[in-house]
């Protein structure tokens, strides 16, 4: 190939697959977001980096794929699975939080971090033990089974479906942020713990409802994803270092630098795949690279600290 | 040729112009207070200059040389100190380290990997030590003094890099009458003793207006009045800003 | 920070029992025995990280693996004496370190320790799908050793030297003035530069450091084992010698090496049980962050310290 021929960027994919490989990105990115916001949320509020994240994503889609076997993966599985499965994940968040996370709150930072990793450890090895090492898929539910056509782009109705909710449910969650009293005083912890507790909040009772919503939101993330790959022991780590990879591009704490960062690697992975597969990740890498050293906190973030906007 | 001199320092967060164009000169030797209401900007100034913020504009001098785009490990070797308004030690070390350390700093030991560090520069640190009082306790953990005594560690630790400028945040801050002015009296004993430039920020008016030799007042960011004591105590637009319209 | 004289007594009664060891253990102990004082080194120079600077790494196995491949990969394709690949492996595991330090220094926390867990993660991924360099997952195998490493003893004996200097090493750099200055950073890392000292720096140097001693732990155990896996870039392994240094006690010099011992021991006995020793790595994990914080040799020397110096 010579010089004219590589700049008449006719090696270049046609555009259908352009623009197919974009939708599946975005896709992709909106189920990021949803993990990615989970995490901001925890961060944000409890001031707690809660490095389990990936496993509770994980566990919600193993969870989705134990009810929909159970229920024989009939027509509406998938549709309880969604329901059933945030909720699963979400008790088994408060049960982190009461009996596990509480005792460090006081404690030196890392012991936090450490807190959140011994998790990560042990549902590595709890999902190998109950489900064991093969890779599990559930189908697609019926009515999204299909694909939906535009001219030449061919675009999975699921992925469309996922593109869709990743919005809903951020809207969802602004407006409980913002425009609930609950939301209002969540916020207010964030700012200043104490002046809420005197204040009369209950902070605790905050927390562990804050931390539910954010392990709930992982595991809606994790229904979510089972029918669209498999579902392996390894998801919680990939999904752990994308997540993170979000929210240092994005900026901790910002909703907003969680949305940008999301379609930013999942548009960057979407890419990879066509152009050279094996190093997909590491594009991801590069973009994060350049970000930490042009604006190490983030594009949205704020060089102050986490959520103050 | 002052020791410092401030042009035209600017720093906003957001949309609240946090120091705004503040313009100054300390004179080598001078013992001089910085006041204002709280939110004026102070400490915020002792962070622009102590390259601890940047800068949105201005610049700053030391010695005729242009500092303003130091970092504040560079600031320090250049001479100037600083001490804390929340005692910042290092809470694991004894008295003797935080001090010890902070002398090895300043001869430059810092990429030395070989000597023995606990023989280096041991009386040197006593004698620091001894200046602020703390030689008796120098073998307790820091965070183990008492308040009073914290604030006299953090004093010396700033005092170990043998600044000429020593700027103070609030030394006395959350200590009665009597400490207030013996710390006063020592960080005084110890400024005419090296020949050391001093600019404190303080709350407390009696001791504000018996040490300084000039004292300069602050005000939504702005340098409102400098001048001596006697003429900042007869300035009404000071007394304004301090006890409001009713005076 | 308090030395004594007692030391000199303790490093060598040390020295006696490593010397007589091989006398009295099989050949299959006195291999767990050298995996052990390995990991010992492994563990207490990331201690230099963790416990002295306050750094958290969950990463390091990156130049570990970086330092056993560099040995293996020019063992077996090229001539060089055997003497220079080893060497090389600290060296090339000090290279790796301040890359990956380099990119990640401005970062504090969690997102640092992120950073090196994505970065050991591309480095477990070149290595276990680039066939063509280093052999995937099929890894690298017979490796050579000097004829006199061959003798069981005579490897022991060899890594006890390695590691007993490491050690001493590790003692000098940590007492040193440099030493003092992660010590600031670590517990107050704002004074310390307003001390005077460069502290993204000093970190990043650090940093490189125990990447070279993670490199020369990796081709230790690429010697003992003559072989080079993938998973010597494994985060597990990352995970390991961070619980290691935690078990043992983050804020003590000894343990680590104490944490290593008791760490690879039990994976040993509890490998041979069942497939999930990651459970019981969480679990002791989720022990010391509840209970145990201090780890056990700080636990202990907390206890014997005046109440005026206990933190």
């Amino acid at each position: 190939m010579d010089f004219w021929q590589f700049l008449s960027l006719s090696w270049l994919p046609p555009l259908s697959i352009l623009i197919t490989q974009l939708l599946n990105g975005v896709a992709r990115s909106m189920l990021l977001f949803l993990i990615s916001s989970g995490l901001t949320l925890i961060l944000g509020i409890l001031g707690v980096v809660n490095f389990a994240h990936g496993s509770l994503y994980m566990l919600g889609a193993y969870t989705c794929y134990t009810i929909m076997i159970y229920l024989a993966q009939d027509a509406y599985s998938f549709w309880v699975a969604l329901i059933l499965a945030p909720i699963a994940i979400a008790i088994v968040g408060a049960i982190i939080e009461l009996f596990l996370l509480r005792r460090v709150y006081e404690a030196e930072g890392i012991m936090q971090l450490l807190l959140t990793y011994a998790l990560v450890l042990f549902f590595s090895d709890f999902v190998r033990l109950v489900w064991g090492p093969q890779y599990r898929d559930v189908n697609r539910p019926e009515v999204l089974g299909g694909a939906v056509f535009w001219g030449k782009v061919i675009f999975p109705s699921y992925n469309l479906f996922v593109l869709i909710l990743g919005p809903l449910v951020a809207l969802f969650l602004w407006l409980i942020l913002y425009r609930t009293k609950f939301g209002k005083t969540a916020r207010a912890i964030a700012f200043d713990r104490e002046m809420a507790s005197a204040l009369g909040v209950n902070v605790p009772f905050l927390y562990t409802t804050v931390f539910m919503m954010g392990c709930g939101l992982a595991g809606l993330g994790g229904a979510l994803a089972a029918p669209m790959g498999s579902i392996t022991p390894t998801m919680d780590i990939s999904i752990i270092v994308e997540s993170f990879v979000v929210v240092v591009i994005g900026g901790m704490g910002s909703f907003g630098g969680a949305l940008l960062g999301a379609l930013i690697v999942g548009v960057a992975h979407a890419f990879g795949i066509l152009i050279l597969p094996r190093i997909a990740m590491v594009s991801i890498f590069v973009v994060m690279a350049v970000v930490l050293i042009l604006r190490p906190w983030g594009l949205l973030g704020n060089p102050l600290g986490p959520l103050t906007k | 040729m002052s020791l410092l001199r401030v042009e035209g320092l600017k720093k906003a967060f957001g949309g609240l112009l946090a120091v705004d164009d503040v313009n100054l000169e300390i004179q080598a030797g001078e013992m001089s207070s910085i006041i204002g209401p709280n939110g004026a900007g102070k400490t915020t100034f002792f962070n622009l200059v102590t390259g601890y913020l940047s800068k949105d504009s201005g610049r700053v001098f030391f010695k005729g040389d242009d500092i303003s785009r130091l970092s504040p490990p560079q600031i320090c070797h250049q001479g100037i100190g600083r001490a804390f308004q929340v005692s910042n030690l290092f809470p694991r070390f004894t008295a003797f380290d935080n001090v010890q350390v902070a002398l090895m700093m300043h001869k430059r030991m810092a990429l030395d990997f070989f000597s023995n560090a606990r023989k280096l520069l041991r009386p040197e640190t006593l004698k620091i030590l001894e200046e602020v009082g703390l030689a008796d306790q120098a073998h307790l953990l820091s965070k183990s003094l008492a308040h009073g005594d914290q604030k006299r560690l953090d004093i010396a630790i700033a005092l170990a890099s043998e600044p000429e400028l020593l700027m103070l945040d609030e030394p006395t801050a959350g200590m009665n009458p009597k400490e207030s002015f013996k710390i006063m009296d020592l960080v005084a004993g110890i400024a005419r003793a090296r020949g050391m430039t001093v600019v404190f920020i303080e709350h407390d008016m009696d001791i504000v207006f018996s040490i300084s030799e000039r004292i300069r007042v602050m005000h939504m960011g702005r340098l409102f009045a400098a001048g001596k004591p006697e003429e900042i105590r007869e300035n009404r637009e000071v007394k304004q800003i301090y006890l409001g319209e009713s005076e | 920070m308090i030395e004594s004289r007692s030391n000199w007594s303790w490093a060598l009664g040390g020295i006696m029992v490593l010397a007589v060891l091989p006398f009295f253990l099989s050949k299959f102990y006195l291999h767990l025995a050298s995996t052990i004082l390995i990991m010992a080194l492994f563990a207490m120079s990331f201690n230099l990280i963790l416990g002295y600077t306050g750094i958290t790494s969950f990463g390091h196995a990156a130049f570990f693996g970086v330092g056993a491949y560099t040995f293996a990969l020019l063992s077996i394709k090229t001539n060089w004496p055997l003497v220079l690949n080893i060497c090389l492996a600290p060296v090339t595991g000090a290279l790796a370190a301040f890359v990956v330090g380099y990119f990640c220094i401005r970062l504090h926390g969690i997102l640092f320790a992120m950073l090196t867990l994505a970065f050991s993660q591309i480095f477990y991924t070149i290595a276990f799908q680039w066939y063509g360099f280093t052999g995937g997952d099929n890894g690298i195998v017979g490796l050579p050793s000097p004829a006199i490493l061959a003798w069981d003893k005579g490897f022991y004996y060899f890594t006890a030297a390695i590691v007993s200097a490491g050690v001493v090493i590790l003692w000098r750099l940590i007492h040193s003035p440099f030493g003092y200055t992660l010590w600031t950073i670590r517990e107050n890392s704002l004074r310390s530069s307003f001390i005077g000292v460069e502290v993204n720096w000093h970190r990043l140097i650090v940093f490189t450091i125990t990447g070279a001693f993670a490199g020369m732990a990796g081709v230790l155990f690429a010697m003992l084992d003559h072989q080079a896996f993938p998973n010597y870039f494994h985060w597990s392994l990352s995970t390991e010698v961070l619980i290691m240094a935690l078990l043992g006690g983050m804020l003590t010099f000894t343990g680590p090496a104490l944490g290593a011992m008791v760490v690879t021991l039990l994976r040993y006995w509890i490998s041979s049980y069942t497939l999930y020793w990651m459970i019981f790595l969480s679990l002791i994990l989720l022990i010391i962050v509840l209970f145990l914080q201090k780890g056990i040799i700080g636990t202990i020397t907390e206890r014997m310290k005046p109440p005026e110096l206990r933190t």
